[in-house]
């Protein structure tokens, strides 16, 4: 009896096939990487090599669909590259190769993201008004996709700037557009995950919403201000420190996005429940006040551990390229507001053991502190930030 | 162990360690520093006023919201901060302590009935027997254990996570970690020796050496952040600090000397690298260090870092050829100067200084469209930012380009000028010729500027005229024809207009513009002729399409120059760059505080996140009837569900070990 219980399950996954290919083919890629950059790469990029390996081997341990997940956006960003290759790897090669033009350059990838996003988000919606399982399934291919194009599209576009010029060449997660698509991304994912979590796709829709939203601006800026044009790096932000506080900053965005739009259907229910109609459809459709509840303290609380690490590598990277860890600048104080409004959030549940109501506004609300840190901050304050100077 | 408790439940304590006030506190830190957000800060006094008026203006400077984070105030709320998380810690601090090491043995039988995860049941097995099987089920769940003969049967208390209390220790002593090492950074020391008399800062720019003996800091000083701007060629043993409506002059124990700087720009001419060659040394130094420093990578020297942090002009020498704008001899005369001085001109039209600004390298502008290539900026190349002050003290602005610049197909000499920093620019497009000069232009300029050039220009064809009436009309048309140009070159179009406006009946004035403007057109197309003809390039009546061109765009540019300013276009024809690297030093023995403080944060985070601190408790006692009676019950912080699933494991594993007798399990945890 006792062994059973030994057998540790996470043991068991990464010893059976499955797992085994899993942690050959991603150390096979790093090494390969290895080989093919190996020389071009300083100590800190060697470093980001081995925590990326570890943390992916990892990650797709933790949950499995990554796996898949990951072996899709391979294929995709591999056919990208490689149809530029055949191209003479110039970047016009965009306008006329197939696989280019129709589905794997960064800008094709990301609109069918675009599209995809949206699509899912009708369909999770009518999903959940027709209770149908079948589109609900659908809606989560749809999610999928649409990341597995985002992502493929990053990778794409890394190369691509250095086809346009090998100076320019840069991780895409250097300015507003990029990590833009780099948010709707990571929102994305972090809601599957839960999704599968709370085995209840009836989230879906909301979460997809503030999704579409973001999708919006991004064909705004696409469109009305030429922004997906790939740019240079200004001296300040060639640094690895922009690698990986960029992305860790986008977590918690992510998270606190989705915890506010998890308070939505939260507040719906709540009110169906106090209003007493006990025989709302809605209230079998839509997972219980507890779940939604700990879904958003779980996003919260993932996304302010992240949100501290993200900031405190943004001071160390400032200290390196400003000469101070901390300099009030607008960017860095609203980065200082929105963690010092969840570690608030944090404390009333914890400690004061408040919940219901009161905290989904509260996450709600959130989500405009949040965003006027990453978007209300570049266009309507000046700093530092803004790389207008040196 | 009494006069501690009585301490721990002092009201200011209980005051301090409240969670309400810590939560108040916070959301004025971040009120605070959204105000710090939209008001700028630490701009100069004059701009606030125009901007909120003089009353607001007082307000809000004795509410110190210029300067928003080093007011007293916002200081106090931070310190109140500290003071209640360390005031939380003290009165949290020795309950954890004793809840982490506890294995909360004396937790009784009801008790443990009552809790959310619990099941009870009868059993043929013996205690012990109980208590081997049980022991060997939590322990595979990862749990230490504690076993005890207590009064009420035996006792196994298990628990695992207790590094989630250390969490609550690491986050909370890390921000006060944090706090007081970004303390030993800021400029505190300063305002209270301010405050003392001690420091006062300086506000004029003068030499370092008439520099107010009470802003000049000593090497001693054990932090700070400042700046210092060094010409190529020249070093400095100084850095600057702001310090309230001046600066302080900071001495350092090293001398740094800028050997080169460079900037390497992309093919957008978007600056891609700024770096500096820079040689430190000081007396302990055997060699002095000669290194590069850039953008992101600073040099350290024992407490002290080196960062690139700006540039600006240090100086570069300049030739300037000065072309007279209203002379009728289009000779110009050369000038030698340097960045940041001025040079004094005299002209027969009155005396002037040149302020000679900046000189920019490059001057990327962005496009509407992006070009062929993709791209959305555009490099006009260097130019020059200068101010042409007259004998009054009224200065004009212009920056030169020096590079030509094309507009449809056509080469021009560019010149924004404004007279006033409350105006947009204007600009001025002077033609080149086939020679890619100016000096067709300035030649045809000095014909118009010729108060009589119609007499040579006409002269000859009017005098071929015999009939008397005839020609006394062609005289008289002259005449008119030449205080047209005279009026037009004085005021331009605008000049032309208001006269009309003045001498005639509103119905009339429009035809008579166009009238005025046929006739001007006609008399200086007259003139340039006559230039074309100096340069000896027309036999024949016929112009070129490029020559009537030209001629149009020196028409515009003759009417831009009646509000040019003074007397004369300047045109750089050599220049030699001289760059001065922007350094900021530091010494900040705080930051290393505000790392090791950051680092218990992350990991305290962690712990307070993702460490569950779970108890399992098992009791089993004999029953009155010969059997065993078996209490099993979990406990996870605030928060069961996470221990439900290793708790239903446990407690599969004992119902399958040691049966219960007939209908005897009951628990609150039903779902076997
Ligand atoms: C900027 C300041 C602070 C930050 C960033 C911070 C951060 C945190 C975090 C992240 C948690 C964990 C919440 C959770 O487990 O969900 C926590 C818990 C807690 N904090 Fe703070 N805190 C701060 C100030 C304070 C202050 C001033 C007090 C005292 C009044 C305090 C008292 C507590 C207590 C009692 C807990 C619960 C610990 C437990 O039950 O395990 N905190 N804090």
């Amino acid at each position: 009896m006792a062994t059973t219980n030994q057998s540790n399950p996470l043991m068991q996954s990464m010893l059976s096939p499955r797992g085994l290919t899993w942690i050959i083919a991603i150390i096979a890629i790093s090494v390969f990487t290895w080989f093919r950059f190996g020389s071009i790469m300083d100590t800190f990029e060697i470093g980001i090599l081995i925590g990326a390996t570890i943390g992916l081997i990892g990650a797709g341990f933790l949950w499995q669909s990554i796996q898949t997940l990951f072996a899709f956006v391979l294929m995709m960003a591999l056919i990208g590259i490689a149809s530029y290759a055949k191209h003479g790897d110039v970047y016009s090669a965009n306008e006329t190769a197939f696989f280019l033009k129709f589905l794997f350059s960064s800008q094709s990838a990301f609109m069918w993201m675009n599209v995809l996003f949206v699509l899912s988000m009708l369909t999770y919606f009518f999903a959940l008004w027709k209770n149908s399982e079948f589109s609900g399934r659908v809606a989560t291919s749809l999610t999928w996709s649409a990341v597995a194009f985002g992502l493929a599209g990053m990778g794409v576009r890394w190369r691509e700037s250095y086809l346009i010029n090998p100076d320019y060449g840069h991780i895409p997660v250097s300015n507003l557009y990029e990590v833009f698509i780099l948010f709707v991304i990571i929102t994305a994912v972090l809601y599957l995950y839960y999704e599968q979590k709370i085995r209840n796709r009836s989230l879906g829709g909301f979460a997809m919403a503030v999704i579409s939203a973001a999708v919006g601006f991004i064909l705004w800026y696409t469109f009305g201000r030429e922004a997906s044009v790939i740019q240079p790096l200004v001296p300040a932000l060639k640094s690895y420190w922009m690698k990986i506080h960029v992305p860790a900053n986008f977590v918690g965005y992510g998270t606190f996005a989705l915890a506010a739009m998890v308070a939505v259907p939260y507040l719906w229910r709540n009110k169906i429940e106090q209003s007493g109609n006990s025989t709302s459809p809605w209230l079998t459709r839509l997972p219980t006040l507890e779940v939604m509840e700990d879904v958003m303290y779980k996003a919260i609380a993932f996304g302010f551990a992240f949100f501290t690490i993200a900031t405190i590598l943004g001071a160390m990277w400032a200290a390196e390229a400003w000469g101070g860890y901390w300099s009030w600048d607008p960017k860095e104080t609203w980065a200082l507001i929105v963690w010092l409004n969840y570690a608030a959030w944090l404390h009333f549940r914890m400690s004061k053991g408040w919940g219901g109501a009161r905290m989904a506004w509260w996450a709600l609300g959130g989500l405009l502190v949040t965003t006027f840190a990453f978007l209300g901050v570049n266009m309507f304050l000046s700093g530092l930030h803004s790389y207008g100077t040196l | 162990m009494d006069k501690k408790l009585g301490l721990k439940h002092h009201p200011l304590l209980t005051f301090f360690g409240s969670m309400n006030l810590a939560i108040t506190l916070l959301v004025m830190l971040a009120v605070a520093s959204v105000i710090g957000t939209v008001l700028k800060q630490n701009e100069a006094y004059a701009s606030y006023v125009i901007k909120f008026g003089p009353f607001w203006f007082e307000v809000f400077r004795t509410l110190e919201l210029y300067d928003v984070y080093s007011a007293i105030w916002f200081l106090s709320v931070l310190a109140f901060l500290l003071l209640s998380i360390s005031a939380c810690v003290w009165r949290n601090g020795a309950h954890f302590i004793r809840d982490m090491f506890s294995y909360q043995e004396h937790t009784h039988p009801s008790q443990l009935k009552k809790m959310k995860l619990s099941a009870h049941w009868e059993t043929n097995s013996g205690v012990d027997a109980i208590v081997y099987e049980a022991q060997n089920a939590i322990k595979a769940n990862g749990f230490r254990i504690k076993a005890e003969q207590k009064a009420e049967g035996q006792l196994l208390a298990a628990k695992k996570g207790s590094m989630h209390r250390l969490g609550y220790f690491f986050t909370h002593i890390a921000i006060i970690i944090i706090c007081l090492g970004a303390l030993l950074d800021s400029n505190i020391k300063f305002k209270v020796q301010a405050w003392l008399g001690h420091v006062a800062p300086e506000t004029r720019s003068i030499a370092l050496t008439d520099v107010d003996p009470r802003a000049n800091i000593g090497v001693d000083n054990f932090s700070f952040r400042g700046s210092v701007n060094i010409p190529e060629g020249k070093s400095a043993d100084v850095v600057f600090l702001t310090f309230k409506e001046g600066y302080l002059v900071q001495k350092l124990p090293f001398q740094v000397k800028v050997v080169d700087f460079r900037v390497e720009h992309y093919d957008t001419g978007m600056p891609k690298s700024f770096e500096s060659d820079i040689i430190l040394s000081a007396p302990e130094l055997k060699e002095p260090i000669k290194t590069t420093i850039s953008v992101n990578k600073p040099l350290i020297y024992k407490d002290y870092a080196i960062y690139q942090s700006s540039f600006g002009d240090g100086g570069s020498q300049l030739t300037l050829k000065a072309w007279p704008l209203v002379s009728t001899t289009p000779n110009p005369s050369e000038l030698q100067g340097e960045v940041n001085r001025s040079i004094p001109v005299n002209t027969p039209v009155g005396d002037y200084k040149i302020e000679l600004d900046d000189y920019k390298p490059n001057n990327v502008i962005t496009l509407a469209e992006p070009d062929a290539n993709g791209r959305k900026v555009k490099n006009l190349g260097p130019s020059i930012q200068f101010k042409v002050r007259d004998s009054q003290g009224q200065a004009v602005e212009y920056e030169n380009y020096l590079a030509a610049i094309e507009r449809g197909g056509i080469l021009y000499q560019a010149s924004k000028f404004r007279h006033s920093r409350a105006e947009d620019f204007d600009f001025l497009m002077i033609p080149l010729d086939d020679q890619k000069s100016t000096k067709r232009f300035m030649n045809f300029l000095a014909l118009v500027n010729d108060r009589n050039i119609l007499d040579k220009v006409l002269d000859s064809s009017i005098n071929q005229e015999k009939d008397p009436t005839k020609h006394e009309q062609l005289v008289t048309q002259k005449r008119f024809m030449q205080q047209l140009i005279n009026l037009f070159r004085a005021r331009g179009f605008d000049g032309i207009h208001r006269y009309i406006q003045q001498a005639m009946p509103t119905d009339k004035q429009d035809k008579a513009f166009d009238q005025y403007l046929e006739i001007l057109t006609v008399a200086l197309q007259g003139v340039y002729l006559h230039t074309l003809e100096a340069e000896g390039l027309r036999s024949e009546k016929e112009t070129t399409e490029a020559q009537r061109r030209f001629f149009a765009d020196s028409v515009e540019a003759i009417n831009a120059l009646s509000a040019y300013g003074p007397p004369m276009f300047f045109e750089v024809t050599s220049i030699e760059p001289r760059e001065s690297s922007g350094l900021q030093i530091t010494k900040s023995p705080g930051k290393d505080v505000v790392y090791f403080g950051s680092l218990l944060l992350v990991i305290g985070i962690f712990l307070l996140f993702y460490v569950r601190p779970q108890r399992i408790w098992l009791l089993a006692r004999p029953t009155p009837e010969g059997y065993s009676e078996l209490i099993l019950a979990g406990k996870d912080g605030k928060d069961d569900k996470q221990l439900k699933t290793t708790f239903d494991d446990i407690k599969q594993a004992l119902l399958l070990a040691t049966p219960p007798l007939q209908e005897t399990a009951h628990g609150n945890n039903q779902s076997v």
